[in-house]
């Protein structure tokens, strides 16, 4: 009975500090991840003209900097513009070919190899290849004439990607269905597709923002004199000391942040609208 | 008009359908653009050229709007001019002695850029004596004109770093052991190199051959324990030495003068060995749509006004004589005008006799 008692004790105690190394693993896996983030928003209100402690004195001066720069402003007026717009027209590319590649079509293989290359190639080559192609197509480098099309070559491939298992595991019974009871193609999209696949497009779409918001390198190739968020804070880091930064690092996060809230706000009204199971 | 002739006044080639394509995309819901662009010169050029308080100066005097773009380096600036469709910009600007053999072609007829006409640059008689090489001319026609001096040295941190030590005022500064453990290198091939072929005695760093570069980058290996670290943008370095984390580095004349702008105790040493100097030139590309525009930028930044205000507006020095007037010795010393009347010792950027064994050399540096 002792020794039972002896045993369970044991039992207790390994089990007590696997328990504690598993919260230390995960409080230092969550330090790692966003003190760094704190740390940013911390310094973003730090009156110095250095980047880094210690901490002087509370300032909002490098916030009031961002929104009395024209330049920044329209920088990421740009960004956010063209984020829209190639999440949109990326998202709506990438849901006409996961619906496609549900059916058997003729190199279906090499169909999704060059469909993901744009993953594959490095930046900087695809850079290359844009300022080429745009060169000997003699089209005038700008924001809706050659970006726009980079950024949605660029997000095409993870959009497609995002909605491809969601296209495959639908149930093609019920399209069928409604087929049978006299529904068009359009309306089968409308009326049954589209309200079950409604909350990963929206998904799809905000991580498109976000990819497109992001991108640097091949818009630096392909863009002529307008810029992008991340374009115009290289060049203010290659021009200037740019003590702001950690504001206008807060102000890039605050925007995408609320792109995803917009989209989880979107996505729960979705989910509890759609009345059919998917399985 | 015969039938073969009919279908191909109708037939559009590959090249125009794309053009009237993009065309149509960029005017559609920007019915201003067309005329906005009259009214406006795209250039690309160092952004410090066209800083806050030199930008006002030039829209000023042009009555132009000004739109830089991203400026990354000379050979980016070269890159995009050679690209196929064109530079798409209406002025560029990079330094002379790294661009003009591919701006200017080996020969008569192969100048990638279009000759300036002089009459609409009445500013170009100012141009001083120092600044006429960068005048490139062929056959009676300028293609490339002067617009700044750009210097780089090393920058220190004054209150760690006497300036009248002989050690302060040599590249040694940067490279040997003194303040080991505080220095930071420029992560850029061109000019870590120049500056270590300088410091090592060479009379001609950009034509090193393979032996040579080989023994500089030896060099560069044996003292990289001395380094804190490898910074790559202006204003990592600039914070670097700001925040005390090093109080050495290799340093651009813009940055030197940011610092100082700032309160930081900065300045640049006049190594014994010499400064590396560059001439920055402007040329109009042959696609540029703003012609007119262009000239008046050029002639703009030879005007007085701004070559008044470079030196304070970025560092950087004019290359007009008015530029050089009623300059104070304070002011003479503090930016290097001796480069300009030839007090100060120079050697210029030059590009290397092959530039891969260059980026090669330094990268074999960077990870030893």
């Amino acid at each position: 009975m002792a020794a039972l008692s002896s045993s369970f004790s044991d039992t207790n105690k390994t089990f007590s500090l696997g328990r504690t190394a598993l919260v230390i693993y995960a409080g230092l896996f969550y330090a790692f991840l966003y003190v760094p983030i704190l740390l940013l928003v911390y310094l973003s209100f730090n009156d110095s003209q250095t980047i880094g402690l210690p901490f002087k004195q509370f300032t909002l001066r490098w916030y009031s900097q961002i929104f009395n720069s024209q330049d920044m402003l329209a920088a990421i007026a740009n960004s956010v513009v063209l984020g829209i717009l190639s999440a949109v027209i990326a998202t709506a590319l990438a849901v006409l070919l996961a619906l496609g590649f549900r059916y058997d079509l003729p190199m279906k293989g090499l169909l999704m190899k060059i469909v993901l290359m744009p993953i594959l190639i490095p930046g900087v080559v695809g850079g290359v290849i844009y300022l080429i192609f745009f060169g000997y197509g003699e089209v005038q480098f700008g924001l809706w004439t050659t970006v726009l099309p980079v950024h949605i070559t660029w997000v095409l491939p993870f959009a497609f990607l995002t909605l491809l298992p969601r296209m495959h595991g639908l149930d093609r019974t019920l399209e069928e269905a409604a087929a049978d009871l006299g529904a068009r193609p359009m309306t089968v999209f409308r009326r049954i597709l589209f309200p079950i696949i409604k909350p990963g497009v929206i998904a799809t779409m905000m991580f498109s923002f976000t990819l497109s918001f992001d991108e640097f390198i091949r818009t630096l190739f392909a863009m002529g004199s307008q810029r992008t968020v991340p374009v115009h804070l290289w060049s203010l880091l290659s021009n200037q000391m740019a003590p702001f930064l950690p504001a206008v690092g807060v102000v890039i996060m605050i925007i995408s942040m609320s792109v995803s809230l917009i989209g989880f706000a979107l996505t729960a009204r979705s989910g509890r609208s759609v009345p059919v199971d998917d399985h | 008009m015969s039938e073969d002739a009919r279908t191909k006044s109708f037939m559009m080639d590959r090249r125009r359908l794309l053009q009237g394509a993009a065309s149509m995309t960029a005017t559609l819901g920007f019915g201003g653009a067309s005329k906005a662009q009259t009214s406006e010169v795209t250039l690309l050029m160092i952004n410090a050229m066209v800083g806050p308080t030199l930008k006002p100066i030039v829209e000023d005097e042009t009555h132009l709007k000004i739109a830089d773009g991203p400026y990354v380096s000379s050979t980016d600036v070269v890159s995009r001019l050679t690209a196929p469709g064109g530079a798409r910009y209406d002025l560029m600007n990079s330094s002379f002695a790294f661009s003009a053999p591919v701006v200017m072609g080996a020969k008569a007829g192969q100048e990638r850029v279009q000759a300036v006409d002089e009459s609409l640059l009445p500013n170009l008689k100012h141009i001083n004596a120092s600044s006429k090489f960068g005048i490139a001319e062929r056959d009676g026609k300028i293609y490339m004109v002067p617009s700044s001096w750009g210097i780089d040295s090393i920058l220190y941190n004054r209150a760690v770093v006497p300036d009248d030590d002989p050690y302060t005022q040599s590249w040694s500064l940067l490279f040997e052991d003194k303040y080991a453990g505080r220095i930071g290198w420029w992560d850029v091939a061109h000019q870590m190199l120049m500056a270590a072929g300088l410091y090592l005695g060479h009379a001609k760093p950009e034509q090193m051959d393979r032996e040579q570069l080989g023994e500089v980058a030896k060099f560069l290996i044996a003292k990289k324990k001395n380094v804190r670290t490898f910074y790559s943008t202006f204003a990592q370095g600039s914070n670097l030495l700001s925040n005390g984390e090093i109080d050495v580095c290799y340093g651009v004349a813009p940055m030197r003068n940011e610092l100082q702008k700032r309160g930081f105790n900065v300045t640049g040493s006049w190594p014994k060995e010499g400064v590396l100097s560059l001439l920055n030139t402007s040329y109009i590309p042959k696609d540029c749509k703003n012609v007119a525009g262009a000239h008046a930028v050029i002639n703009a930044m030879l005007g007085e006004r701004y070559s008044r205000a470079l030196s304070d507006g970025c560092g950087y020095l004019p290359v007009t004589e008015s530029g050089m007037t009623d300059v104070t010795p304070e002011r003479h010393k503090k930016f290097g005008y001796g480069i300009l009347d030839g007090t100060v010792k120079h050697y210029p950027l030059a590009f290397p006799t092959n530039m891969n064994m260059w980026i090669e050399a330094w990268s074999r540096v960077k990870t030893a």
